[in-house]
């Protein structure tokens, strides 16, 4: 009888301990049904249902991007997003495209200044085979001494080859140094041909080891899944994997984010276009002040309608081209504009044109209709970023690694949405002065 | 160590160790799970419902068509059954002319007010010129189809076609056609006028030098002729119904006025009966590009889905056999991937690849080995089972934007395709087998393809030279001469 019970009491607390190895976090439900839960190992799952075709993606974002890379070290996270295709304990190389290629499906990866992320489209009924690969080069990643050297020599010719294609990535490059305060912030995520010629195996295994772990990560499963099977499923491959105790604190920008005026004329001989870059600082993302700024953005760049398109390219026609707006590096935000002009002239009439928006910007309210006009464009990308299983699992990887808390995603769209002319005057003359923030790079 | 178990009890104390272990230490152990040593197999294959598409026409001839879907845009997309097939054949270019004047304004409303209008509504659009038809698409937020089809409207039966914003969209059109020096869109190029030679389609793949001849006047002609209800058809995809669909084109489009137009025939182009190989010269090129092509007969369903699942194992992704030889075995490419394009009477199918310019002859050597084989000999069960397994995933993926989506549909409206071939896609997938895919290429012939080549002449010309007979070409298509070897 004692037997018995035992044996029930031990199988009681198997299971028990199987129900709680995952633990809900939270749910909302706006914009749409979205479930978190965590592993007993520190993984993060996301779930979102959505059945209305036969597809699922599975995203797997690890909390490693360029701000966490050291001088002498850069372009290592993008490294191992590259060397992660590489083969695993029982995946070869390369084998997990092929496996996601056969099936139909499509992948991707990416490296940020915050994370590197994994993704992959299939068909629903594929979803262990995406587990079982992605589990594989979390657990067992091949890092040998060929793989690191090819992969290395392949990145530093990109490297290269970007110098070749792009004229301006040399300005660009020098003005995110003047632009951000902290080398973390500014070097580029690619890193420096010189950093990645002397990256050795051990840094490449040390890195893989120290963030490429459960705890470090974020798996998110969208679309035709059922959420209990699919915490199943994740269970079986990924509660076994070991987490770490060591992961170092995401960094952080302590200092204040000073706003400064600064001129640097920058002399390329390969560039025969004249043009300017502007920088500003501006406050940290999903700050009550970004919501304005956003708006302010789409303003001033939104759209072929937009203030700054109109003024320079159609009616002026003083810009040869125009780009920017706003750009979020973790913790950290900028305002941009770059301005390419056919001659000297044209380009500081450009200059003056574009001031002079900003300008009017600070002194006179924008128009209702105006305002719902960019109101509706940012509406329209905002739900775009949830218009299918991939869109929704980016969007959600990206607000979970955010400063935001996921369950304020329910009202983020009306944030924006209630920003009120008299706001946008106020933060213009609080972020768009002449005399505190302004960098400037004129190319020659 | 020996466990010696003498009593019940022991027998007990024994087992309860043994599951003590199996239940709480198992988790710990180091070794690798069974379940990680090969990939799991695939769960039942779900279904795949796609909406249905409706349909109804108003008095005046144009046919609305709605697929309901839940989602927060509608996409508009307004096709106009000519194409540049029917531009006059002294003005080719025209009907792109013409389709990319609709959205520059109309009477009492500037180009740029159009512009605004449709962000106001948290729209954007595009046009695009096909041989056979033009498309104008919007996508804009649920609440303002009344807003949207009320401007189509205005821009239909106003339009203004300004002195100005003809300078200014010829001018666009000069100059997107002379900096483009995209050696694929090059080879493209050559490769429709060459195949379509003295067929109407032609006139696709226009020159720079035809831009300046366009007037306002050509303009109005042909807006006249073609730009009516009754030669046009609207699809509306998003959460709407048909009878609203509906009632609000009828409010804003029904005085749109019908005209008879003149019925024209285009026959499917003949088959090329000899090799071609042309070539054009791009300086500065590294690789060499190569584009091959031939027509494929437009045949039945059974057809159509064959010509899928053989363009999937010969080219349609990077797990096909094109890929795999001339790239992952041999190294002779960058890429290597097969297409087919649909027409309303044709299809034409066509292989592009970037290749190191010494392993061009051989490369093109091993892409007509590869079709031959496909075409001459059953292809294995394995490799049909494969590529329809990929066909029928990708599908889905395929269709999971709602542009995609919509534009897929657009385009089975306008080439006048079943649309059986769109909610029966897993089916007609299905049922493709080896034999069919053999019957089908029997009736077809695409061994005497065009086979274009782009690259630096001076790097590539030593290697064309293994061909018997070589066409050079300027980069406006015009014939220079012709190389022997």
């Amino acid at each position: 009888m004692k037997f018995k019970k035992l044996v029930i009491f031990c199988l009681s607390f198997n299971f028990v301990l199987t129900v709680f190895s995952q633990v809900k976090q939270m749910e909302i439900q706006e914009p749409f049904p979205v479930s978190v839960y965590n592993l007993k190992n520190g993984l993060t799952i996301i779930l979102s249902e959505d059945h209305s075709l036969p597809l699922v993606t599975v995203a797997c974002a690890y909390k490693i991007g360029s701000v966490y890379e050291t001088k002498g070290k850069t372009g290592l996270a993008h490294l191992l997003e590259n060397l992660m295709f590489m083969g695993s304990r029982n995946v070869g190389p390369m084998q997990h495209i092929r496996f996601i290629h056969r099936i139909g499906g499509e992948f991707n990866a990416v490296t940020s200044w915050d994370k590197t992320l994994y993704y992959q489209t299939v068909p629903s009924n594929q979803l262990p085979l995406v587990l079982w690969l992605e589990s594989d080069r979390m657990n067992s990643l091949n890092l040998n001494y060929s793989n690191v050297e090819k992969t290395k020599n392949l990145l530093i010719e990109m490297s290269r080859n970007l110098k070749k294609e792009d004229p301006f990535r040399e300005s660009m490059l020098e003005f995110d140094q003047l632009l951000y305060p902290e080398f973390s912030y500014s070097h580029p995520i690619i890193g420096s041909e010189e950093d990645l010629e002397n990256i050795t195996l051990k840094d490449v295994r040390d890195f893989y080891n120290t963030y490429y772990k459960p705890n470090n990560a974020v798996l998110c499963i969208t679309g035709n899944i059922d959420q209990e099977k699919t915490l199943e499923l994740v269970k079986k491959y990924f509660h076994t994997i070991d987490s770490s105790k060591n992961i170092p604190f995401a960094p952080s920008f302590d200092g204040y984010f000073k706003q400064e005026k600064h001129e640097q004329i920058i002399v390329n001989k390969d560039i025969s276009t004249p043009g300017f870059r502007l920088g500003y600082r501006i406050d940290f993302p999903y700050s009550n002040d970004f919501y304005a700024l956003t708006m302010i953005d789409y303003l001033l760049l939104g759209g072929e309608s937009s203030r700054l398109n109109k003024r320079l390219l159609k009616r002026n026609k003083l810009a040869l081209t125009l780009s920017g707006g706003i750009e979020k590096r973790m913790d950290l935000a900028v305002f941009k504009l770059f301005v390419l002009s056919n001659n000297e002239a044209t380009k500081e009439l450009a200059k003056k044109a574009l001031l002079s928006e900003i300008n009017k910007l600070k002194s006179s309210l924008v128009s209702n209709m105006e305002l719902t006009k960019i109101k509706n464009m940012f509406k329209a990308d905002y739900m775009e970023n949830y218009s299918s299983p991939e869109k929704k699992a980016l969007f959600l990887i990206m607000n979970y690694l955010s400063k935001m808390d996921i369950r304020d995603l329910s009202g983020e769209l009306d944030h924006y949405l209630n920003v009120n002319p008299s706001e946008i005057v106020g933060i213009m003359n609080r972020y768009f002065t002449e005399n505190n923030v302004l960098i400037e790079i004129r190319l020659k | 160590m020996r466990i010696y178990i003498k009593k019940r009890r022991d027998y007990f104390i024994f087992f309860s160790l043994a599951l003590f272990v199996f239940v709480f230490l198992t988790p710990c152990a180091k070794a690798q799970e069974k379940f990680r040593k090969s990939p799991p197999l695939p769960f039942p294959l779900p279904d795949l419902n796609i909406p249905a598409i409706e349909s109804s026409t108003l008095s005046n001839g144009l046919q609305i068509s709605v697929v309901s879907k839940q989602q927060p845009f509608v996409d508009l997309h307004l096709i106009i059954m000519t194409g540049e097939s029917l531009s006059p054949d002294h003005l080719p270019g025209l009907a792109s002319f013409t389709a990319n004047m609709l959205f520059k304004g109309a009477v009492g409303i500037s180009a740029s007010q159009v512009e605004e209008q449709i962000e106001y509504i948290g729209g954007d659009f595009f046009v695009k010129t096909y041989p056979d038809y033009s498309v104008f698409s919007i996508t804009f937020l649920k609440d303002y189809l009344n807003e949207a089809v009320k401007l189509l409207s205005d821009l239909l039966t106003q339009p203004d076609f300004s002195k100005n914003e003809v300078d200014n969209v010829k001018r666009d059109m000069f100059y997107e056609i002379i900096r483009n020096t995209n050696p694929e869109m090059l080879g493209k190029k050559l490769l429709y006028q060459i195949i379509f030679n003295d067929h109407p389609y032609e006139k696709y793949m226009f020159n720079s030098g035809v831009i300046k001849r366009l007037t306002r006047k050509d303009l109005l002609t042909f807006f006249d002729k073609f730009y009516r209800p009754n030669n046009s058809k609207l699809l509306i995809v998003g959460d709407i119904s048909l009878s609203r669909a509906v009632s609000t084109t009828e409010k804003h489009l029904s005085h749109w006025q019908r005209k008879e137009i003149e019925t024209y025939h285009i026959n499917p182009p003949s088959a090329k009966e000899k090799t071609k190989i042309c070539f054009t010269d791009l300086s500065d090129s590294e690789e060499a590009t190569i584009l091959i092509g031939n027509f494929l007969p437009k045949g039945n369903i059974e057809d159509f889905f064959s010509y899928l699942v053989f363009n999937q194992i010969l080219g349609g992704s990077h797990v096909s056999r094109l890929f795999m030889n001339l790239r992952e075995t041999k190294g002779y490419a960058y890429w290597a991937f097969s297409n087919i394009e649909l027409f309303r009477n044709c299809m034409l199918f066509s292989v592009r690849a970037k290749v190191k310019p010494e392993h061009l002859y051989t490369s093109i050597q091993e892409i007509l080995k590869e079709i031959k084989s496909l075409t001459e000999n059953k292809i294995p069960n394995n490799e049909i089972e494969q590529a329809k397994s990929y066909l029928i995933g990708h599908f889905p993926i395929q269709i999971s934007e709602h542009r995609e989506f919509s534009l897929n549909i657009s385009e089975v409206i306008a080439l006048g395709m079943k649309e059986t071939c769109w909610v029966d896609y897993y089916e007609n997938v299905m049922y493709i087998n080896s034999n069919s895919v053999f019957k089908t290429f029997q009736k077809v012939d695409i061994f005497n393809p065009v086979i274009v080549v782009v690259g630096d002449k001076d790097i590539v010309l030593d290697y064309i030279k293994e061909f018997e007979e070589v066409e050079i070409y300027n980069n406006e298509g015009a014939f220079q001469y012709k190389l022997g070897k």
